[in-house]
């Protein structure tokens, strides 16, 4: 008998519309609890009591509906009884921020961080040198001899009696080339990344600047591993899109020599120009020689990134010298990834 | 290297157009500095005339009346006042409405009435239109062009300049022929060499004594005679315009077209002012010879300059300085309005050390850009050669007497080098076809001496000293053959993991664990200027100085990071009254040279206990964050510290396990007065010697176990006297209490004020106790606080 189903669904319904209207009313919880599960008045109770009168088709599909409802109001009356006894202390959900204050890494040493990860990935080891140094290892090593006309290029920061501060994180490699010779630590590969110096200033160039210098050292490896982990790295700090280019150059450590740019983009006017970023090349066979290696045995490349160059493509920071200033203003501005 | 497009194709054939050209110069040899188009420069409105008539003008005796045809079908009045004017010139027209002149000269041509007739434009002078200095005249065009032309275009001047970075190693490109080769090599196109006239030795017109061959290796001189001095040729002077050089006379100007053709220096002596040496044959001798220091050249850019022992110098029969060898002449024997026998000189100077002379004077000329880096000796007949051919068709009449060369340095030529195609492609990566590699020599002036299947041997050009081994070969081949086909490749072999570094770890760690509590890295350039450093208190004497400082403001080195703190806190951050910056990084002195260091400091409206215990914070952790076997500790005794910008009885040592590795301390008002520091003067500074703590063995803290069982905690006020101190009240809590259950005790709250009695403070502690293994019982915990409770009564 569908109408009597339906007519004892709609009594089931009521009863549980009545409770939740009362728990919107606020009505005390215990006579809510009274009307519906009263052993007398209980309107559920007696909805209940009258189930073994009904049909078997009836209690089939009665009986579970009932009990559902059953456990359903028990647990609505319960949580209304709770949150009338525990009510949400006011407060305006608008308020602004506390002013927390926030530390920063310098977008330098994070840059460093994130390349040397990089090259971590690619087996490279860091490593760091004295940024005083003779110029036997900024020049004479690196195959730069002291009337080399490559010189002026430097603009070298002399210090007193032969010392200077090195112009480029190249210096590096004949020491360590020599140690991991007599270590017995050969193929190398090694990144150094540090402070360096040049005297000049503008927009573009910073009296002490940073660069990341890579080497790799081996049996056989060619200018096309050069490029292609050139290009990786390029790849991996801005991402898949990055436009590189290689092209000749000339530097008398590297054999032969080249550059690297990159196209930037100011994604305020949309201009786009090339800058470069890094130098490199295959390892001259004098400065192998220099360094004890036998150029006829192994090979190897080297590069000099420039550290400030990404993160001003990175940023749209236009002046070098703003890095520099250690406004807070700007280094809260880039607070890494702490 | 300012190339002209249109100049350069006269020594290359080439379809590229100049945006192309200039492209391909990048991906082949030389990166492009910038391009600027000539037609742009000179105003669109200005234009060739044709004077067909001149008239005196009736109101003014300084004044005349030309009728000019501009190619507009109708003639133009225009008044003008230069002497030179006269019927048949071909002269420079500014249209009404034409700009001329910069800045403050600009002005802009209109049609006015001068003295009753009106002008219709201005025919200019060269000065007026900023391409001469002659403003005593109009322009004369030589050669008839069609009137209306854009006289850019007229006078040779419509051309586009590649501006080209030339590296050090590739003198032979401060040329056009150099230049051009290049094009000819990546284009495959032809090559034409200018046309020159032939030179014979004949009688030597100078005798020349070289005393040093190795400062110079050859000397070439040329006498011409019948030399009329006058401007050189309209389309001369636009080319030398265009590559950046201020056109002179006809034989300046030519030596100089010739230095950019040619890429050899050249130098001019009036042969008359040159002494007469003592031979029979009554001709002027000249030596080569390096200079005694303190000499002196009177140059003829009316400079004096006092020389070093080893310039080099070339001296007349008197011994006396006539040039200044690869840099300047002497002021005595130069080219004049009236000399009309020219010496020429053509010569091959030791560039290292034109160099070094050309630094120490302080001048860097065209020639000594040239010199310095190692020239052709081959060339310098060459040219002379092209320079008797260009005065020749100048100067009608002009006599070649005769030619003194002398070259010593003959036998210094290039050994051949041997490649083998395997060893080509071991270097690049890539295989370049034997007849790629032979296309892309032989254009470049190798010359192939013999070629099998596995290789070839070649000798390369005398212009390319820069070439001595194999792998400068192989990058003339990969830079011509394409660096941009080179294949991206990933280096092969196992990638072994990289041996961790622990010194940069731990700096990298500390910095992370600093910025974690608030704080801001710095990295401040290391200088700092001597008013600085007094500023600050420091003396100049334990500093590195710079003795060529680019500015004063750069002249020391720093020893502490607190000079450029300060510098900061006044400057970049002077609006910030809150901050907290630190940095990792070098500092200098003699005797240490260079050491790391960790510094910091904190500025602050606070009172400094407030702040201090702020620092304390920031510090707190620190040791562990650097992988170090035990935390910083403060110790307020040590008297060995002491920094003069900060206040003695603040100064707390740093110590690492019992040593003493930095300090911590208030900066004096008086040092923040000096540096201007007018807010957050509340300013601790902090230094950390990391040398030795670099290299510390990492610590690998391991887990200390967990509290398992509930803990009891306690607050405790004490009234204590004013002087003693929180640590002497923590330390004798810290013995009196049950140790084997105190877990923690911090500091809550100080109070004072005058109701608690004199010089008394009241201190709230919070105190956790736990049994670790065990639940702790109430009472234990109730004598532990009463035997602390009883302790502390006694500091009273």
């Amino acid at each position: 008998m569908p109408s009597n189903i339906s007519q004892s669904q709609t009594t089931l319904d009521e009863i549980r519309s009545s409770v939740y209207q009362q728990i919107e009313a606020k009505a005390d919880p215990e006579s809510i609890r009274l009307a519906v599960f009263g052993r007398k008045q209980g309107t559920l109770t007696a909805f209940l009591k009258s189930l073994p009168s009904l049909s078997e088709e009836e209690k089939r599909q009665l009986g579970p509906q009932a009990n559902q409802l059953k456990k359903e109001l028990e647990v609505a009356i319960a949580n209304y009884e709770e949150s009338s006894q525990d009510s949400c202390p006011v407060f305006d959900r608008t308020i602004p921020a506390t002013q927390v204050t926030q530390g920063s890494l310098h977008p330098v040493s994070s840059m460093i961080a994130e390349m040397c990860g990089i090259f971590a990935d690619l087996g490279f080891e860091v490593v760091e040198g004295p940024e005083i140094v003779d110029e036997e290892d900024n020049f004479e090593s690196l195959n730069i001899t002291t009337d080399h006309p490559a010189r002026d290029g430097h603009k070298t920061i002399f210090l007193e009696d032969g010392w200077l501060l090195r112009t480029q994180t190249s210096s590096i490699q004949v020491k360590e080339m020599q140690r991991r010779l007599k270590s017995k630590q050969l193929p190398i590969r090694i990144v150094a990344p540090g402070k360096t110096y040049r005297r000049e200033t503008d927009a573009t160039h910073s009296p002490m600047f940073h660069q990341l210098e890579a080497l790799l050292v081996d049996n056989q490896t060619t200018l096309s591993d050069l490029k292609g982990t050139m290009q990786y790295f390029a790849k991996r700090l801005f991402g898949e899109d990055i436009q590189t280019r290689f092209r000749p150059h000339f530097f008398p450590f590297t054999e032969p020599s080249a550059e690297l740019d990159m196209l930037w983009k100011d994604k305020k006017t949309g201009q786009t120009r090339w800058l470069e970023v890094a130098g490199c090349g295959m390892v001259h066979p004098k400065v192998m020689a220099n360094a004890g290696l036998n150029p006829r045995i192994y090979q190897g490349w080297a590069f000099g990134f420039s550290i400030e160059r990404p993160i001003m493509i990175r940023h749209g920071i236009s002046d070098i010298r703003q890095l520099y200033a250690n406004s807070v203003e700007l280094l809260d501005q880039f607070p890494s990834q702490l | 290297m300012k190339i002209a497009y249109r100049w350069l194709l006269d020594y290359v054939k080439t379809n590229l157009d100049v945006n192309d050209l200039a492209e391909r110069f990048i991906f082949t040899s030389s990166e492009v500095e910038g391009m600027e188009s000539w037609a742009d420069k000179l105003p669109e409105l200005l234009v060739v005339g044709y004077v067909k008539d001149v008239v005196a003008h009736p109101n003014a005796d300084r004044l005349r009346v030309a009728t000019v045809d501009t190619g507009e079908g109708k003639d133009r009045t225009i008044v003008c006042g230069a002497p030179n004017l006269a019927v048949g010139q071909t002269v420079a027209v500014a249209l009404p409405g034409c700009s001329l002149g910069q800045g403050t000269e600009a002005f802009t041509i209109a049609e006015r009435e001068v003295r009753g007739i009106l002008s219709k434009g201005m025919i200019c002078a060269e000065a007026e239109i900023g391409i001469g200095a002659d403003a005593s005249g109009i322009m004369v065009l030589e050669h008839k062009s069609k009137p209306g032309t854009r006289l850019a275009e007229a006078i040779g001047l419509a051309d586009t300049v590649i501006d080209l970075e030339i590296t050090p190693n590739r003198p032979d490109l401060l040329s056009y022929l150099g230049l051009a080769r290049e094009v000819s090599t990546f284009d495959r196109s032809k090559l034409i060499e200018p046309n020159s006239h032939p030179l014979k030795k004949g009688a030597p017109p100078v005798s020349l004594d070289i005393l040093d061959h190795k400062s110079c290796r050859r000397y070439s001189a040329l006498l011409l005679e019948n030399v009329v001095i006058g401007p050189s040729p309209r389309w001369m002077q636009s080319r030398l315009l265009l590559s950046g050089q201020k056109p002179i006379n006809n034989v300046v100007d030519t030596l100089n077209y010739v230095m950019l053709e040619l890429g050899q220096p050249l130098h001019a002596f009036d042969y008359d002012k040159l002494p007469i040496g003592p031979g029979i044959d009554q001709i002027p001798s000249l030596a080569v010879r390096e200079a005694l220091a303190g000499e002196k050249i009177n140059g003829l850019d009316g400079v004096t300059r006092t020389l070093f022992a080893g310039d080099i110098v070339i001296v007349d029969q008197e011994n006396k300085i006539s040039a200044l060898a690869g840099i300047i002449g002497g002021e005595e024997s130069a080219v004049s309005q009236t000399t009309t026998k020219v010496l020429l000189e053509s010569a091959n100077f030791h560039g290292p050390q034109i160099r070094r002379t050309s630094s120490k004077v302080g001048l860097r000329t065209e020639a000594s850009t040239r010199f310095e880096k190692g020239l052709d000796p081959e060339q310098t007949v060459k040219a002379l050669e092209r320079v008797a051919y260009l005065l020749k068709e100048q100067i009608p009449g002009l006599k070649l007497s005769g030619l003194s060369d002398q070259y010593s340095g003959k036998s210094r030529s290039h050994s051949a080098l041997e490649l083998s195609f395997e060893g080509i492609q071991q270097v690049l990566g890539i295989h370049v076809s034997a007849s790629e590699c032979r296309s892309i020599l032989t254009r470049l002036g190798f010359k192939y001496l013999n070629s099998t299947k596995s290789g070839f041997s070649v000798l390369p050009p005398s212009w390319r000293a820069d070439i001595t081994l194999n792998e400068d070969v192989i990058e003339e081949i990969v830079r011509i053959w394409g660096y941009d086909r080179v294949p991206s490749t990933i280096p092969a072999g196992a990638i072994k993991a990289p041996k961790r570094n622990s010194v940069i770890e731990r700096k990298q760690a500390a910095r992370e664990k600093l910025a974690r509590s608030g704080m801001h890295e710095c990295i401040h350039l290391p200088f700092c200027s001597k008013a600085q450093l007094e500023r600050t208190g420091f003396s100049t004497a334990q500093l590195l100085r710079l003795p060529n400082p680019a500015s004063m403001e750069a002249e020391y080195l720093v020893n502490s990071h607190l000079v450029n703190f300060l510098g900061n806190l006044s400057s970049a951050n002077r609006n910030q009254n809150e901050l907290a910056l630190f940095e990792i990084g070098k500092v200098f002195s003699p005797e240490s040279t260079e050491r790391e260091v960790l510094s910091a400091i904190w500025r602050s409206e606070k009172q400094p206990e407030q702040l201090l215990a702020v620092v304390k914070a920031c510090l707190q952790g620190l040791g562990r964050s650097m992988h170090l076997a035990s935390e910083f500790t403060y110790n307020y005794q040590e008297k060995g510290v002491s920094n003069p910008a900060l206040y003695p009885e603040s100064i707390i040592a740093i110590t690492y396990q019992g040593k003493v590795v930095g300090q911590l301390g208030l900066v004096r008002n008086s040092k923040l007065d000096g540096w201007k520091i007018r807010s957050g003067r509340t300013c601790f500074f902090l230094e950390i010697n990391l040398e030795s703590l670099l290299n510390e063995p990492w610590h690998q803290y391991q887990l200390t176990e967990l509290l398992s069982h509930p803990s009891i905690e306690r607050d405790l006020t004490a009234l204590i006297k004013e002087d003693i101190s929180i640590a002497e009240l923590l330390a004798k809590v810290e013995e009196t209490a049950n140790r084997s259950i105190l877990h923690s005790v911090n500091l809550t709250t100080i109070y004072r004020d005058k109701s608690l009695g004199e010089n008394q403070k009241a201190v709230t502690l919070h105190l956790v106790f736990n049994g670790r293994n065990r639940t702790l019982e109430e009472t234990e915990v109730k004598s532990s606080l009463e035997a602390i409770e009883r302790a502390l009564t006694k500091l009273k």
